[in-house]
């Protein structure tokens, strides 16, 4: 009964945690990408790959919250960034291969997470990412981008370990009370 | 919060033998697409520009191509592009492609260019 009350006041879909929350992880996915934008291109070969630090944020919120708040996050991410970049012939590309990899990640972390690490299951997310975008592309203008997909699995191998491993260490070094509240509400 | 989760993780560790096994795979099919698509030699360069395909074959002989959105220059079996008018201007910071399978990309004017070999990608692909 204690527990339902608590849960009638903290809780529900506009609980104060989890709004601000959301609201955090949007933000820093959104400067990631901004940041992220203004350096040169990584891979000469590959300008479109990017490290999608951003990529970060639906990760975080499906540790953090839930499998419904992290494609909250990802949609509100590829809107936002959208705008703020000012293509939004860049959703056509950015909300498929969000939807694809956020799915196999949320796949992943539900039936084998614990035997698989969080670093290894953003590395596959972002795999897919890569080559769901190719996929788009290809439909887009017509032209296999096959050739393309050593280079962007490459990346992806190396850009979702990397946004894995950060995600984990945010998860793993900070402390219980962050997550807890100071008063321990839920 | 998902505190059950979130203590799930902190549990975890950073690597797993599982990882290592699948990363053996992906980095095994990474180096296998490699080698299918860049070991042969380029013969042609095939522009799509917004569904038109302009195929040239390369013989040694420098060439520029003009199109409506940038310039293609062809020297020394190496093609790059130039005078982008997007303004990213991904498809020149690209730098010269020279091998069968190598693309260069525009996305916001939907151009492809490919260098393929014998056969034509489609050949090199299977």
């Amino acid at each position: 009964m204690k527990n339902l009350t608590v849960k009638s006041e903290r809780g529900g879909a506009f609980d104060t945690r989890r709004v601000t929350t959301l609201a955090l992880l949007v933000c820093v996915a959104l400067i990631a990408g901004l940041v992220e934008n203004a350096f040169p291109p990584l891979m000469p070969l590959a300008p479109v790959a990017k490290l999608g630090l951003g990529n970060i944020a639906p990760l975080l919120a499906l540790i953090m919250l839930s499998v419904g708040d992290a494609y909250l996050v990802m949609f509100v991410k590829c809107l936002l960034g959208a705008l703020a970049s000012g293509g939004v012939t860049g959703l056509m590309y950015s909300v498929p291969s969000g939807v694809l990899a956020l799915t196999v990640e949320v796949l992943l972390f539900l039936l084998a997470f614990d035997k698989m690490s969080v670093a290894m299951i953003s590395l596959i997310g972002a795999v897919a990412f890569n080559a769901a975008q190719l996929g788009v592309a290809t439909a887009v203008t017509g032209v296999s981008m096959l050739p393309l997909l050593p280079l962007m699995m490459t990346a992806g191998l190396l850009a979702g370990a990397f946004t894995g491993l950060l995600a984990y260490t945010l998860i793993k070094q900070t402390p219980y009370s962050a997550f807890r509240g100071k008063n321990g509400y839920k | 919060m998902n505190l059950e989760r979130i203590a799930k993780v902190k549990r975890s560790k950073p690597f797993t033998v599982l990882d290592a096994i699948v990363a053996a795979i992906l980095v095994a099919a990474t180096v296998a697409a490699c080698v299918l698509i860049f070991r042969k030699p380029a013969m042609r360069l095939e522009i799509s520009d917004g569904g038109a395909l302009t195929v040239i074959e390369l013989d040694g002989a420098a060439q520029v191509v003009a199109l409506e959105h940038l310039t293609v220059r062809i020297e020394d079996g190496k093609v790059w592009v130039t005078d982008a008018d997007c303004p990213d201007k991904l498809c020149e910071h690209a730098g010269a492609i020279s091998r069968a399978g190598q693309q260069i990309v525009c996305l916001p004017n939907a151009i492809v260019i490919t260098l393929t070999g014998d056969g034509g990608l489609h050949g090199v692909l299977g």
